[in-house]
């Protein structure tokens, strides 16, 4: 792993399934040291987002370099997972009613949006609570998850915002 | 995926034998759990007391679990979850939907 300052902690994500939890407590350790003032629920919730990044990399993009990057600047932590996959469609997910019981989307432009909770209403019929859990967790772990394509690197940009 | 079923007073102990709970097993334990199911044992508990952690696929086998217990009148038991585990059932609101007992006594006190 490398600092830099301000706080940037990168890292490539896990290889191997067994390799997630050593790698998600060497890292927020490392946060930890540098921000001295995390709140055990606010650690609970990055070790959280931590885990679903490791997660999807392991499962959905495994073929690519996959990073994990922390930026605190400000009072402001962004968790970033970046992987140089094809771009991610909404599309892909809009057809699958499960997953899209409990969120949605905001398109902020061509190539990003947001993802934002819907209303809770899946706790009344337990037969109709999704069964795909990961974008949700990170959603509700932070103040703003969002997705983004940069055409000039042709990264994928997942980026869930905490703040102090 | 290494878990270990034992009967206990009227209901089925499962204990999971791993530290990471996760997708490369969530299959798996599904398929194993919805085995002692149709099998005729509704009364389950899940013991979590060697797991460090859950990710989302493994917690969506479980939600799979208990979806498929209650057409069948079945009733299932969560215990022994560490803080992060319980974290992540707060997080999602599950913890309101599963029936959750920290200490193991009183999981088996449920089916008493």
């Amino acid at each position: 792993m490398s600092l830099t300052l301000p706080l940037i902690i990168q890292s490539e994500a896990p290889q191997k399934p067994e390799e997630i939890h050593d790698f998600v407590i060497s890292f927020t350790d490392l946060l930890c040291k540098h921000i001295k003032f995390l709140e055990a629920k606010v650690l609970a919730n990055i070790k959280l987002i931590l885990i679903e990044y490791c997660t999807n990399a392991l499962k959905h993009v495994a073929n690519e370099v996959n990073i994990i990057q922390a930026e605190f600047d400000n009072q402001i932590l962004q968790l970033k997972k970046i992987d140089k996959a094809p771009k991610f469609k909404m599309g892909n997910l809009i057809l699958s009613q499960d997953i899209l019981r409990n969120y949605s989307f905001i398109e902020l432009d061509a190539h990003s949006f947001q993802f934002v909770l819907k209303q809770e209403y899946q706790q009344k019929e337990i037969l109709l609570i999704p069964e795909h859990f990961g974008f949700e967790i990170v959603i509700r772990a932070s103040k703003k998850f969002t997705y983004s394509y940069q055409e000039d690197t042709k990264e994928n940009i997942f980026c869930a915002t905490l703040t102090f | 995926m290494k878990i270990n079923s034992v009967k206990q007073d009227n209901c089925l102990v499962i204990y999971i034998n791993e530290n990471e709970a996760n997708f490369s097993k969530s299959d798996k334990f599904k398929e194993l759990v919805f085995q002692e199911i149709d099998q005729g044992n509704l009364n389950i508990i899940i013991s979590f007391k060697e797991v460090n952690y859950l990710d989302s696929s493994f917690l969506g086998a479980v939600v799979a679990i208990l979806k498929h217990l209650i057409p069948l009148n079945g009733k299932l038991v969560l215990t022994q979850l560490n803080q992060d585990i319980k974290n992540l059932f707060e997080l999602t609101r599950l913890d309101k939907v599963f029936n959750i007992e920290y200490d193991f006594s009183e999981a088996l006190n449920v089916f008493k």
